[in-house]
């Protein structure tokens, strides 16, 4: 749990008197949004200080393609709430995402050229459908995907120059990221923000915002927001899974269970779009299956059943990225387990990393042992 | 405010005094099924059942309905130790509407001290999210206690050499056979297991309670169909809330355990004095008894 120390200001005006700050440093700023809540009050706060000053700022959205139709149109509301003061970068390209809901699909190329015809939608004129960067020098991060979502972002980034780049990126959300990100000050003292090549910036002005201060905003600025929010909030969801983002990775592929009673347009056009989507559906939410938390009947242990997915990995080149993970873990129950998570959801990036360590349960076993 | 200990008259008694010091206009009451209370009250009242709480029905008609004006009672509504259930999520939802809440609960806590972190977030949510259990909180809120002591007893029944041999015997055919099962499940089961040195020490003209219908006693009920009466204990339930309800239902406050001195016994019975001594400990250091 960070530490939070109180100070006599609300958060509301400390965040206007950063981007102020910002304003005053930068004459290019970019901020990025995702259709959440949290960029939707950023892009916000940094539109009235444009407009406030008669200038004009970039709000850059990378379209993964394979997302609600919510999210669309909540982007599509911000980047026309000040046109007068909007850069619109909406990029529509080519580019790799992991698909978790399928093996023989692993990834998705989101806007494939040829396969328009299937296209979530189509795309924007007002978008950017090509890579504004040069593709001999393009930046690749992970060479087993190609171009990814990250490898996107820094490729964009490092076509501009001394711009800040605004963040919706929250510490309570995120204390392992937040830690990561604000470890040394990224421009002059401020902590608040991340060195970037080319004189670029991040910077995070919502930093200290509390989930409720979020809302506050929302409501009391009587703003537009996701309808996902609201049919989360009435489905039960605990607050720490109500988010917008990709349907298909792995941290995500949850929402596929609800999704057809969210947007069932969405769901229609994914099906036909993805493969999995109906496994995803199905299965999201099932211990034995994609949830992995309870082992299969016809398999004797966790280590067993993860053989067997090794083994029967329809991909051999990924196979020998599991391989060549497990040989550096433990041996044991407890992570096989994890390891059998991974494979079944496709995750050969490692974004669901296994915890390495000796197993829980013989603790208690021994436990037993001693006190019986 | 968060009274402990108190009867069902108590509870009653508390509820009327609110509604009159504080006009109360509605009065909406949550009760675990099996400890329902009914309130006689001049103002209109609802009762749910903690299950209730997260029914969309209810859920958004009590967000219609509760206003500063409503009263809210949570009464025996700590069901688990989790502070994030679901439950407890949508109950806190009710509770931002309204200043006035009333908590009853006949324990303190389920297993020990930080579950009355629970009770508090039925009070303000917002000021102890996050926070771990404090004695401070006690005093920082209206809360009152009335301890219910409880007193462990063993009667000891011994056991042969034989049946150390068979419980050995047993120990071992449940570690090699664990599998992939819940090593808990260990304890558990060789507790029932030597309820068969036992069944010897049952006599007729006393109640028991055992955690099944193995003995098929007409003296011997299970923790499912016990009644407000004296018990003495075969074996115990796995679980603290289910052996607390039987305490709640009972009004016991005498526990007499028949006792093989095997050593599954004896860490049962251990268990229970560990967690009537947290119990004291609670009572002593809150000082709130009235």
């Amino acid at each position: 749990m960070l530490k939070q120390v109180y100070v006599n200001k609300s958060v509301l005006e400390a965040a206007r008197e950063r981007i102020a700050y910002i304003f005053d440093e930068f004459e290019n700023i970019i901020v990025s949004i995702s259709g959440g809540k949290d960029s939707t009050v950023l892009a916000h706060l940094a539109l009235k200080e444009a407009n406030r000053r008669g200038r004009r700022i970039g709000l850059f959205f990378l379209d993964e393609e394979v997302v609600y139709e919510s999210t669309i149109e909540q982007v599509d509301y911000l980047m026309n709430l000040y046109p007068q003061n909007t850069i619109k970068l909406w990029l529509q390209i080519e580019f790799n995402l992991t698909n978790a809901t399928s093996l023989t699909e692993p990834y998705l190329r989101c806007w494939e050229a040829g396969k328009h015809k299937i296209w979530m939608r189509p795309k924007r004129k007002d978008a950017i459908h090509h890579p504004s960067w040069d593709r001999e020098s393009e930046v690749i991060l992970n060479k087993d995907i190609g171009l990814d979502f990250y490898a996107v972002l820094k490729n964009f980034q490092l076509t501009r120059h001394n711009t800040a780049f605004l963040v919706g990126l929250r510490a309570t959300e995120s204390p392992n990221r937040w830690r990561a990100v604000s470890k040394n000050p990224g421009y002059k003292d401020i902590f608040w923000s991340t060195a970037m090549e080319n004189g670029n910036v991040s910077f995070y002005p919502l930093y200290d915002w509390n989930f409720h201060d979020i809302w506050k905003y929302i409501y009391d600025e009587k703003l537009r927001y996701s309808k996902i929010y609201d049919y989360m909030y009435k489905k039960g969801l605990g607050l720490s899974e109500i988010r917008v983002s990709s349907l298909i990775h792995e941290k995500s592929f949850k929402a596929l269970v609800e999704l057809p009673e969210f947007e069932p347009k969405t769901y229609d056009r994914l099906l036909r779009r993805v493969k999995g989507i109906s496994v995803g559906n199905l299965y999201g939410k099932e211990s034995k299956m994609l949830q992995v938390s309870k082992l299969p009947k016809n398999f004797k242990s966790w280590r067993h059943y993860r053989d067997f997915l090794l083994e029967t990995y329809p991909d051999q080149t990924k196979k020998e990225i599991f391989v060549r993970r497990f040989e550096k873990h433990l041996d044991n129950e407890y992570v096989a387990r994890q390891q059998c998570r991974q494979l079944v959801l496709n995750d050969y990036e490692n974004n669901l990393p296994v915890d390495n360590k000796p197993d829980p349960r013989i603790e208690r076993l021994k436990y037993w042992q001693e006190v019986l | 405010m968060i009274r402990i200990g108190l009867s069902d008259a108590e509870k009653r008694d508390i509820v009327q005094r609110y509604i009159q010091n504080h006009g109360i206009t509605n009065v909406y009451a949550f009760s675990w099924e099996s400890f329902h209370v009914s309130f006689d009250v001049d103002v209109p009242i609802e009762y749910y059942g903690y299950k209730d709480i997260i029914e969309y029905k209810p859920f958004y008609h009590l967000l219609e309905v509760i206003d500063e004006r409503s009263l809210l009672v949570f009464n025996e509504c700590m069901r688990t130790q989790n502070r994030s259930d679901l439950t407890y999520n949508c109950a806190h939802h009710y509770c931002n509407q309204t200043p006035h809440k009333i908590v009853f609960e006949t324990f303190p806590f389920i297993e020990d001290k930080d579950d009355f972190m629970i009770l508090l977030d039925f009070l303000d949510k917002g000021k102890y999210k996050g926070k771990s259990f404090d004695w401070s909180f006690l005093h920082d809120e209206d809360v009152r206690a009335k301890p219910r002591r409880i007193i462990a007893e063993s009667i000891d029944v011994g056991h042969t050499a034989k049946a150390l041999q068979e419980y050995e015997k047993k120990k071992v055919q449940l570690l090699d056979g664990l599998g992939n099962s819940d090593p808990d499940t260990i304890p558990r089961n060789l507790h029932v297991f030597v309820g068969r040195y036992k069944a010897a020490h049952i006599l007729p003209g006393l109640e028991y309670v055992a955690r099944n219908d193995r003995f098929k006693l007409p003296n011997v009920t299970t923790y499912k169909h016990v009644e407000r009466r004296d018990y003495i204990v075969i074996d115990f339930p796995h679980r603290r809330l289910d052996f607390n309800d039987f305490l709640k239902t009972t009004g016991m406050r005498r526990v007499q355990f028949l006792n093989t001195g095997l050593k599954v016994d004896q860490h049962y019975f251990r268990e229970l004095q560990h967690w009537i001594g947290r119990l004291e400990e609670f009572y002593a250091k809150a000082s709130l008894c009235e």
